[in-house]
């Protein structure tokens, strides 16, 4: 090779070094974009079951009291499916004075969904949905909860981070508080191109599904 | 699945590559000069293809990069500037030059993240010692087997790598593949219609190629938390041709001897799709 070649060879590797990966901290908060409009669904059936894990400052969630269901449909015939995620954390704040929630906050490795094709867990893990390597938690936290027109109903608005984007969520809730014990379910619909997931719509309908429930243990959907 | 996304879909990842990488070919072939005629239509064409058909994908195929894998089209440059100023090269040189383009994309494709599995160091020395290898021998076959045989059956491993991948892995990546795959097959088509085995220019396209078919396998690969290592044997898959290397086999001639060049390569390929698929690895 010519002294040009070598000349330029080496050019190119010390370009190529002075690109050194950055390291990815991937766990780093999503950046916040552009609040789309609040997403109201009517409220689901209300739960039967009640659990209690008290910490400093509220009841602790976790897959043993709570769980976070998420139905996926299919744009033709092919059946619906549906996921849980069997990991998570967080809190619910009890008013004592009121026996009122306050707030409620969890947080979500989405590495952790499961759904009852091995499969399909690893599909919804890649960037064609969840992404899971590039943004392994979700996130959702309450700014205000209000009481609804019913008794026991109610208006949970928060705002939901996933993958990089969070948006303003809003969701009606059945809330019962009974001796520092919380029951809670609701219902909402997102639709994944606001959060940037945004392949294969073609295939996979933008609405998602996600029914909460706060009493009831995580339970893995079996395949039918 | 609907039409319009069809049709993005093919014009954009499919079409646009081939066309451009046929056309680049064909200009480069003709308006180069006397020895960079003999050297580099196919990776220009190649790149050309690649990079645009890239650059058509929807916007989470970044150019600057962002991810790993973004580092996809820039390691094809470097790879087919090595591949274009080696080709003259001495064994020794060309080694060494496969070694450091191997080196480079290892470092910018394997992740960073702190539960990569096996650890970042030990895949950074696994990816370039493979992609080397993978270069090297690559790099010896198209002077033992003719450079439109073995620019075919790179594009048909390609084709096999965005099949697979988006089987097993992701839509997302295969999609990539894809891109590389169409680049691959308007070169290949470009030179059977010129009906002229340009053996050097092919030797030359040889890193680029291994680079980014080889690049989008391993970053497939690993985007599981339990890595599919049977992705990682589809672009070693030419390879197979050596085993026509044989003193039997390689008295064979004519179309028995295209036949089994084919087999020796379709049938790895094939079983490397099934082991990813059944994920045995």
């Amino acid at each position: 090779m010519s002294r040009l070649n070598w000349a330029l060879l080496i050019s190119g590797c010390l370009l190529i070094g002075g690109c050194a990966p950055q390291p990815q901290t991937a766990a780093d908060p999503a950046p916040a974009a552009e609040p789309a409009a609040p997403v109201t669904e009517s409220a689901a059936p209300f739960a039967e079951v009640a659990s209690k894990e008290t910490t400093t400052g509220g009841l602790a969630l976790s897959p043993t009291n709570a769980q976070i269901q998420f139905i996926g449909k299919h744009t033709d015939d092919k059946p619906d499916r549906v996921g849980v995620f069997t990991e998570f954390t967080g809190q619910a704040a009890i008013d004592p004075a009121t026996n009122a929630l306050t707030a409620v906050s969890v947080d979500i490795p989405v590495s952790s969904l499961a759904t009852p094709f091995e499969k399909l867990n690893d599909h919804l893990k890649s960037p064609d949905f969840f992404d899971a390597r590039e943004y392994p938690t979700a996130r959702f936290e309450s700014t205000s909860i209000a009481a609804g027109e019913a008794p026991g109903q109610h208006v949970v608005n928060g705002k939901l981070t996933l993958l990089a984007a969070t948006r303003d969520v809003t969701f009606p809730a059945e809330v019962a508080v009974t001796d520092g014990a919380l029951k809670l379910t609701g219902h909402l619909t997102i639709k994944r191109s606001e959060f940037g997931m945004d392949k294969l719509l073609e295939g996979v309908k933008d609405e998602i599904d996600i029914n909460v429930s706060i009493g009831e243990p995580t339970q893995v959907p079996k395949a039918e | 699945m609907q039409a319009d996304a069809i049709t993005e879909m093919i014009g954009g990842g499919v079409l646009a590559p081939a066309a451009i990488a046929l056309g680049v070919y064909w200009l480069a072939s003709r308006l180069l000069p006397g020895n960079a005629a003999s050297r580099f239509p196919v990776v220009i064409g190649l790149l050309a293809g690649f990079v645009s058909g890239y650059v058509l994908l929807p916007e989470w195929a970044a150019l600057k990069p962002a991810r790993h894998w973004h580092w996809l089209p820039w390691l094809g440059l470097v790879a087919g500037f090595t591949g274009g100023i080696g080709v003259r090269a001495g064994p020794l040189s060309r080694w060494l030059l496969f070694l450091a383009t191997s080196v480079a994309a290892a470092w910018l494709l394997v992740p960073t993240w702190p539960n990569l599995d096996p650890p970042r160091f030990i895949w950074l020395i696994a990816l370039s010692a493979g992609l080397c290898v993978l270069i090297g021998l690559t790099d010896s076959l198209p002077p033992r087997f003719g450079g439109r045989l073995v620019l075919g059956l790179l594009s048909i491993t390609a084709v096999a790598v965005a099949v697979t991948i988006a089987a097993c892995v992701s839509v997302t990546y295969a999609r990539i593949a894809g891109v590389a795959a169409c680049s691959l097959g308007g070169v290949w088509g470009a030179a059977c219609l010129r009906r002229r085995d340009d053996e050097l220019a092919v030797r030359a396209a040889v890193p680029a190629a291994c680079i980014i078919v080889g690049g989008i396998a391993f970053v497939a690969c690993v985007e599981s938390e339990r890595p599919q290592y049977g992705l990682l044997l589809l672009p070693a898959a030419p390879l197979g041709l050596w085993i026509c290397q044989t003193r039997t086999l390689r008295q064979l001639s004519g179309r028995t001897a295209t036949a089994l060049r084919i087999a020796c390569v379709a049938i790895p390929l094939l079983a490397a799709a099934a082991v990813s698929y059944a994920r045995i690895l």
